[in-house]
């Protein structure tokens, strides 16, 4: 048994936790390897090891689930998606210096072109072949419809927390809207979720206030109990957080349809590339287009006033994309507001003043 | 040399994008090839400027449709579908030797691209919307070497309106099933290729075949080369070498890139050390690229006896292709880049290098924007380290010349070669190289090698 310390409070792995880092890993093939899929948040505070074995230039959240791999709170197990390089690197890094009985890393296409759909079902069958011999138990379709349908229904509770989001009476902080989906990632099995209701008093103090300027968030991943809450404390009402740890978790959100009744393995893995596809896509991908359209039909659906953009400092796919995104947005007369992440995010003071300033604009 | 000086400001402040494309300006490029060819005491240097010029002219005056391509697109590819050939990156370096990177640096920032992405293509991206490069008809790009190429490249694509082709190769060690992804996408990439090039049916029979067969002929002149270059005395400076990656990425599969190595076998064969430092009191491996702006390295590599012997990226890294299954071998070009796949089998090949050359130190320049290549330096020096190999990490820029610290990274280097001077294992000049039966059992004593590099496809070389 080892501890879990990744910013939802302590917690437990056992050995049959298995790690996560990227939200493209079809986390319901480890589920139906009867493990327990966690996703990691990395270590608190400085990440001097990993510092010193990927240097400072690289992603700051990589760098702090290296930490995390590094002084032994991680769980015995990981797999990584290939989904850029600092992933790739994190992947090399944890298989060299880390104490681990699997780490594995897989690939994911940047597309979603009937080739990159066999691509990806191909690194989904291979992700499935190397869980079932480190468990050594097959994989039955069984247990994989029922792990889809498990992740269905959690998806659907936190879609109900998406909906009530966009309204103005049940919204939540924007850090509490986060930890419900930080709870369903990082500590399964998933606490009870409830969309906000301003008559529930367990939601008390967590509700966004009256008052508040809508605006929609978009980024990579944000370490829960830091920058949300400047947005929170500046008068900000997040009416969306497109970021991979919270909607973008959603893979539903797509539209995908039910798997086929008795569909085999091969159809199991093939829906889930199709349904991981054809999420709302992060920057890696290639449809850039279609995910700023989104943004903005988003933006505008929600009433959103402006958007604030919330980058991971090193992330290449996000910095390569940015510019485009805020000329889109500009073209659209819609204000945005770029905020730089390092991830720790302890130095909250001028990102007050930037989004104090932000809110005042909009 | 102050004419020379001149000759470049002059240069730098009349450049323009239309200049570049006038007949009148290629004209005068000519004449200029010509006087320095004239000068030069390498035939293969000519060779090779005499094809950049003519290819990036045929380019910029579109002579032919043509296709933009990263580093690691095989070019064997575009020149046996009839585009003409322009590698960005290439030209970024080239910018940063003209002097112009600055401009297109400011460029790419004043467009929001922010400064912590890669310089060879953030000047590219300024260049671009500058107008400073050629249009392309379509652009090709794979995921490795690293991210950079599809993500930059996709941006250029919207910016110029033409087709991405983005080729997604496998992250993880090569395999069978990696060649097969790979050949299907680079079989897909060659029809896209076509139909921008129209070639009528017996224009593109077998014109792959021929790029694949000068490509064979390149590779073998190569691996003499490579070769060569073990000898005690080594008779090439790596510093130079390094500035024949062009060569080697946007050449073969043509006859000016058969000639360019056959010229340099024949001149190392024939000339000895002409094109090396006469002290030679370190061997040293170099890994990834080097600086493309002017920079005191060289000088101090020379003043304290340091030969760069050979090069991570600058080597004939595939196996020969196989002109009936071009697909297939393209791919398994592509997947045998020593920097490409995980960290593990990048290790393994530099400790290979290292014992064949039989260095007695490693320098691993690590390029600021780069996370494929820097995120795994610290592995691959404690690989080499377990193989006995001292290894610097010299942390740097190649073109973005703002950031580079003259000081700083010649303290360094300094400090290393020092070091080596008075290492227990300084190699002794008349110690006789290593056989291969000793480098594969050196390789085979080394921690994880050989369970690495049993998964890689033919090695070429040993």
């Amino acid at each position: 048994m080892r501890t879990l310390d990744s910013g939802t409070g302590p917690g437990v792995y056992d050995e049959r936790s298995v790690g996560w880092f990227c939200a493209y890993t079809p986390i319901e093939v480890i589920a139906a390897a009867g493990l327990s899929p966690v996703r990691l948040f990395g270590a608190q505070g400085g990440t001097e090891s990993a510092d010193a074995i990927l240097g400072t230039n690289m992603c700051p959240y990589v760098r702090a689930c290296l930490e995390q791999g590094l002084d032994g709170s991680a769980p015995r197990a990981v797999v990584v998606a290939g989904c850029c390089d600092n992933l790739r690197r994190l992947y090399d890094a944890w298989s060299f210096y880390c104490e681990a009985d699997l780490t594995y890393l897989f690939d994911v296409p940047r597309d979603s072109t009937p080739a990159a759909l066999e691509q990806y079902r191909r690194a989904i069958e291979g992700l499935a072949g190397v869980l079932e011999e480190y468990t050594g138990e097959a994989i039955t379709p069984g247990a994989l419809i029922d792990a889809i349908c498990e992740r269905r229904d959690a998806e659907a509770r936190l879609g109900l927390l998406s909906e009530a989001q966009a309204q103005p009476g049940s919204r939540l902080e924007a850090e509490a809207y986060m930890s419900e989906f930080v709870a369903e990632q990082a500590k399964p099995p998933a606490p009870s979720i409830s969309p906000g209701d301003p008559d529930d008093e367990t939601q008390e103090g967590r509700l966004a206030g009256p008052g508040r300027k809508p605006v929609l968030v978009t980024g990579n991943i944000i370490r829960p109990g830091r920058l949300l809450g400047v947005i929170d404390s500046c008068g900000g009402a997040a009416v969306s957080l497109d970021l991979c740890s919270v909607e973008r978790f959603i893979t539903g959100g797509a539209g995908s349809a039910d798997p086929a009744p008795g569909a085999d393995r091969g159809q199991l893995f093939a829906y889930l590339a199709e349904t991981y596809l054809a999420r709302n896509p992060c920057p890696r991908m290639l449809n850039s287009a279609e995910r700023h359209e989104r943004l903005i039909a988003g933006s505008r659906r929600l009433g959103a006033r402006g958007v604030i953009i919330i980058p991971l400092m090193f992330c290449d796919p996000f910095l390569y994309d940015l510019p485009a995104l805020e000329r889109r947005l500009d073209e659209q007369g819609i204000p945005s507001l770029v905020l730089n992440s390092d991830y720790q995010d302890d130095s909250p003071g001028q990102v007050t003043t930037r989004v104090e300033a932000f809110m005042e604009m909009i | 040399m102050r004419s020379a000086e001149a000759l470049g400001d002059r240069f730098r402040s009349t450049i323009s994008p239309e200049k570049l494309r006038s007949r009148t300006f290629w004209m005068a490029v000519r004449g200029v090839e010509r006087s320095l060819l004239r000068h030069s005491s390498s035939p293969a240097e000519a060779a090779g400027l005499r094809y950049a010029i003519e290819s990036t002219r045929d380019a910029f005056l579109g002579r032919g449709p043509v296709a933009w391509a990263s580093q690691l697109v095989p070019c064997e590819l575009v020149h046996g579908t009839g585009t003409i050939p322009f590698f960005p990156e290439i030209a970024a370096a080239a910018i940063t030797m003209a002097g112009l990177n600055e401009r297109f640096l400011e460029r790419a920032a004043a467009e929001g691209f922010s400064n912590d992405l890669c310089s060879f293509h953030r000047i590219a991206l300024g260049a671009a919307l500058e107008g400073f490069l050629p249009r392309p008809d379509i652009i090709l790009s794979t995921s490795r070497l690293c991210d950079s190429a599809p993500l930059s490249f996709s941006r250029l694509s919207d910016f110029y309106g033409v087709e991405n082709v983005s080729i997604d190769v496998p992250a993880r060690a090569p395999s069978a099933d990696a060649v097969v992804t790979l050949a299907e996408q680079l079989e897909q990439a060659a029809a896209r290729l076509e139909a921008v090039s129209r070639p009528s049916g017996r224009e593109a029979a077998g014109r792959l075949a021929a790029a694949i067969e000068l490509s064979n002929e390149a590779r073998r002149y190569g691996l003499e080369v490579e070769e060569l270059r073990r000898s005690s005395p080594c008779p090439m400076d790596g510093w130079v070498a390094l500035g024949y990656l062009a060569v080697l990425t946007a050449m073969p599969g043509t006859r000016g890139g058969a000639d360019f190595y056959r010229l340099l076998a024949r001149q190392l064969r024939d000339n000895g050390t002409s094109m090396a430092p006469g002290r030679q009191r370190h061997r040293l491996l170099w890994m990834h690229l080097k600086p493309y702006f002017p920079t005191g390295i060289p000088a101090l590599l020379e003043e304290k006896g340091a030969v760069i012997v050979c090069e991570e990226f600058n080597r004939m890294f595939w196996p020969e292709l196989d002109p009936e299954r071009p697909f297939d071998s393209l791919a398994e070009k592509i997947l045998s880049h020593p920097s490409g796949g995980p960290a593990s089998g990048r290790a393994s090949r530099m400790v290979e290098l290292a014992l064949r050359y039989n260095v007695d130190g490693a320098v691993h320049f690590s390029h600021r924007g780069c996370r494929q290549s820097t995120g795994c330096a610290r592995q691959v020096r404690d690989e080499l380290a377990r193989a006995g190999v001292r290894t610097l990490i010299l942390d740097g820029e190649c073109l973005d010349s703002r950031e580079h610290n003259e000081g700083q990274v010649r303290t360094r280097l300094e400090a290393f070669l020092e070091s080596l001077d008075t290492a227990p294992g300084t190699r002794d000049a008349s110690r006789p190289l290593k056989s291969q039966r000793a480098v594969e059992a050196s390789l085979g004593a080394s921690r994880d090698v050989s369970r690495t590099y049993s998964l890689d496809l033919k090695a070429p070389g040993l």
